[in-house]
């Protein structure tokens, strides 16, 4: 595993680097009133910026425009290939940002200065030179390539999918360190609440508790004021619905509130509540009253043309009524979990996130 | 602060020299445990630690006799790290504390029997508390305190010094309590889970043999990581294990002991009585009691919020949020009944409007698919038994003890 031990020490755990540092990001909460038909030009808080993939690191004439738009495609370069980036030959389309710095300036100088800068931040090259365009964001890179990995069903791809997890997770523990080392008694840091919700959301599958620590231990170290954000409270919602099986608050909730970052975590464990909430209707709906799929899908939160199939996958026939509606039998007994990674179904409310993301991309999804 | 005069200076020390020696040779434990209770802060101690920093050149003293001499690698540390902590200097004291520990042991192996324990167990102690002080010193200097993480080191090492076959075997359970306060205080408990394997699953070891005293210890802590990985069965044994095992007049730890052992046993459906929370001032977990017998989620929300700190830096407020299904169960259940009373035919037909406006009357705001998929869950986890009719949004509740009770089980995941 050389290369990716190689590709690994591209990234420092430079605790600066993560976003307790930036007063120039706005938040990254994402309004569902500010989508617009064409998410590139007004979404102003989706802040992640791709980086330039050349090797070289050569970057465009412009990146000194505020306007500038940087536009991501996946170029398939073993010398260059980071973490996070797909294998040569899948096309995941591109992902476009509006927020021209990823890095603040300062941080920039200052990493600059100390000659920390990760191989594919060099201008030409040369460790000691950076520019906006290049500098990057860790945490929100990582967690934006956790999701993309998720939806590219390569099973190659697990390996990145460990790496990637394993810096998600260190660069977050750094970022609580700072912010305990730091705290003054009254005040938290702008993205605090926010980036402390990460955590919560990441470890909302209670069986991963027994190799790490468990959730309950790792609220006595948060402060309290954090605990009460919103951002916390949302995430704590969400944690109480998920591991209480409470599908319907779980999914409405998630597509209330949920931030473009939180959600880039939360998406995976959607269909794994759907598939739970099909089994629980399965089990303990009356026999002689087959469930209707229109309302099945309203219940879910998916469009009605995804709930057939996602009944079959969930291994469930479907049948149709005179009328031609089609219905969900209960009581079936070859209910199983939909295995390994299956068609990402969009939840309603959050198709601007999907969108955003999937723009033009031959990712198996499902677009508007 | 009455200085000696060199004369009472040298008479002190080279007391303490002779009572050092004597505990050896005599082999008289408690003797030999009292002369490093830092933390007792006794008279002596303070009195000859007042001595060495007048006398300033003890080593000299120690070198005069070989009755001394040959305890020269433990006993210079230790006057060093006295003086220090009598200077209020609790970094040098740890260090020199922990070189005075690391000599002790070396000697302490090659004493055959058993009889030096107490003295080891001292050292336990006085290690963690001293690094837990140290650190104090350094976090408030704007240092990274380290101190306690090797004291927890220098505990494992002991640790490994007695897991061997002679009698010295059973001291691993008093140091490995102690290793669980430190890494419990640093939030690093995932290291418990190395000890807790040697004491287990090794050959060597008797879990019977060990001191009661420890065996509640151990129970505790053991019982409180299965509290955090919610593992209400394997929680409930250990920590009742412990209450029944502790000296009832430790009033402080029994109550250590129910603060979480109630939790666990509320999730196994098990109230405790009014009384049991008065006499042992656990009053913030009242009210959730009170919300489980009556079916009152306005009250267990009301409850968690009130005491959600307390809860929180605990660990148990993930476990008390989850008994909110069996609020849902007892409030069902309390519309069922007044339905029974009103008419017996239609009482197990339950409509979901009933259930929303119940919810309404206790301020809860939920709509009709709300309720519906707790109603799912409830039937799912058999906290009710009987169906839903999807069209007539109604629940058929089965004829026969449609509300099953926990009886000490956990609720099915």
């Amino acid at each position: 595993m050389d290369e990716s031990g190689r590709r690994r020490q591209q990234w420092r755990n430079h605790p600066s680097s993560s976003a307790s540092a930036s007063p120039s990001t706005g938040p990254t909460r994402f309004r569902s009133q500010q989508y617009s038909s064409n998410p590139t030009k007004t979404t102003q808080s989706s802040n992640f910026v791709p980086r330039s993939t050349t090797t070289t690191g050569t970057t465009p004439h412009n990146t000194r425009n505020p306007g500038y738009v940087p536009r991501w495609k996946s170029v398939s370069n073993a010398n260059n290939q980071q973490e996070g980036e797909t294998e040569a030959g899948e096309e995941v389309g591109s992902i476009v940002g509006t927020c021209p710095f990823m890095c603040p300036e300062g941080e920039r100088a200052q990493r600059e200065r100390l000659r920390d800068l990760a191989i594919f931040e060099r201008l030409n090259g040369d460790p000691r030179k950076t520019s906006p365009a290049l500098a990057v964001k860790k945490v929100k890179f990582h967690i934006v390539s956790h999701h993309r990995l998720q939806n590219c069903g390569s099973s190659s791809i697990s390996s990145l999918q460990y790496l990637n997890m394993e810096q998600l997770m260190k660069t977050l523990a750094s970022l609580y360190t700072l912010y305990e080392a730091n705290h003054s008694s009254n005040s938290i840091y702008e993205n605090e609440a926010e980036f402390r919700s990460f955590h919560v959301l990441l470890h909302l599958d209670s069986k991963s508790q027994q190799r790490e620590e468990s959730l309950s231990f790792w609220f006595r170290r948060v402060p309290s004021l954090v605990m009460k954000s919103n951002e916390m409270h949302f995430a704590r919602q969400v944690l109480r619905f998920y591991r209480m099986g409470i599908y319907r608050s779980f999914l409405c909730t998630v597509s209330a509130e949920a931030s473009y970052l939180q959600y880039c975590i939360i998406e995976p464990y959607v269909n794994e509540v759907r598939a739970l909430a099909v089994s629980y209707i399965n089990n303990c709906c009356y026999k002689l009253h087959p469930y209707p799929l229109e309302d099945l899908s309203k219940l879910l939160m998916m469009k009605e043309s995804d709930m057939e199939s996602f009944c079959h996958a969930c291994g469930l026939k479907t049948l149709s009524d005179d009328g031609g509606n089609k219905l969900l039998p209960t009581k079936q007994t070859t209910f199983c979990n939909p295995k390994g990674s299956f068609q990402s179904y969009s939840i309603l409310g959050l198709q601007q996130y999907e969108r955003s993301i999937y723009s033009s991309g031959n990712c198996r999804q499902t677009t508007a | 602060m009455a200085y000696p005069s060199m004369g009472e200076a040298h008479r002190r020390i080279t007391d303490y020299l002779n009572k050092f020696s004597d505990a050896v040779s005599d082999q008289d434990v408690a003797s030999l445990a009292q002369l490093f209770s830092f933390s007792s802060n006794s008279p002596s101690l303070l009195s000859l630690a007042d001595a060495l920093n007048f006398f300033q050149d003890a080593n000299r003293l120690i070198k005069q006799s070989d009755k001394f001499s040959q305890f020269g690698e433990i006993l210079a540390p230790l006057f060093r790290s006295l003086q220090s902590y009598r200077l209020g200097n609790l970094v040098d004291a740890y260090h020199a504390f922990e070189k005075f520990a690391n000599a002790f042991i070396q000697e302490f192996r090659n004493w055959e029997s058993s009889w030096a324990l107490q003295a080891l167990y001292v050292i336990a102690y006085e290690i963690r508390v001293l690094a837990e002080r140290a650190d104090r010193e350094l976090a408030s200097n704007g240092k990274s305190p380290e101190k306690l993480k090797g004291a927890g080191s220098f505990l494992m090492k002991v640790f490994g010094v007695l897991a061997g076959k002679g009698p010295k075997r059973v001291g691993a359970l008093y140091v490995t309590c102690q290793l669980f306060k430190i890494y419990f205080k640093l939030g690093t408990v995932h290291l418990c889970r190395s000890v807790i394997r040697s004491i287990e699953t090794a050959r060597i070891f008797d879990f019977e043999e060990f001191p009661r005293r420890d065996k509640v210890t151990y129970m505790y802590y053991t019982g409180r990581l299965e509290v955090f990985n919610e593992n209400f069965p394997a929680a409930d044994h250990k920590l009742s294990y412990a209450l029944t095992h502790c000296n009832p007049l430790r009033e402080a730890n029994i109550r250590m002991i129910l603060k979480y052992l109630i939790p666990v046993k509320l999730s196994l459906g098990i109230l405790p009585n009014a009384w049991l929370l008065e006499k042992y001032n656990l009053l913030e977990y009242s009210n959730v009691v009170q919300a489980l017998k009556r079916g009152d989620l306005r009250l267990l929300r009301h409850a968690l919020q009130e005491h959600e700190d307390r809860f929180l830096r605990s660990g148990v407020y993930l476990v008390l949020e989850k008994l909110e299904l069996q609020v849902y169960q007892r409030l069902v259940k309390k519309i069922y009944i007044i339905q029974k009373q009103k008419d017996p035919s239609k009482a197990h037909q339950l409509k979901l409007e009933v259930i929303v406006k119940a919810l309404k009357w206790l301020e809860m705001d939920m709509d009709l698919d709300e309720v519906e998929c707790i109603m799912t869950i409830l039937i799912y986890k058999n906290l009710v038994k009987g169906y839903f009719a999807h069209k007539s949004k109604v629940v058929v509740l089965s004829k026969q003890d449609p509300f099953p009770k926990l009886n000490g089980k956990p609720v099915n995941s």
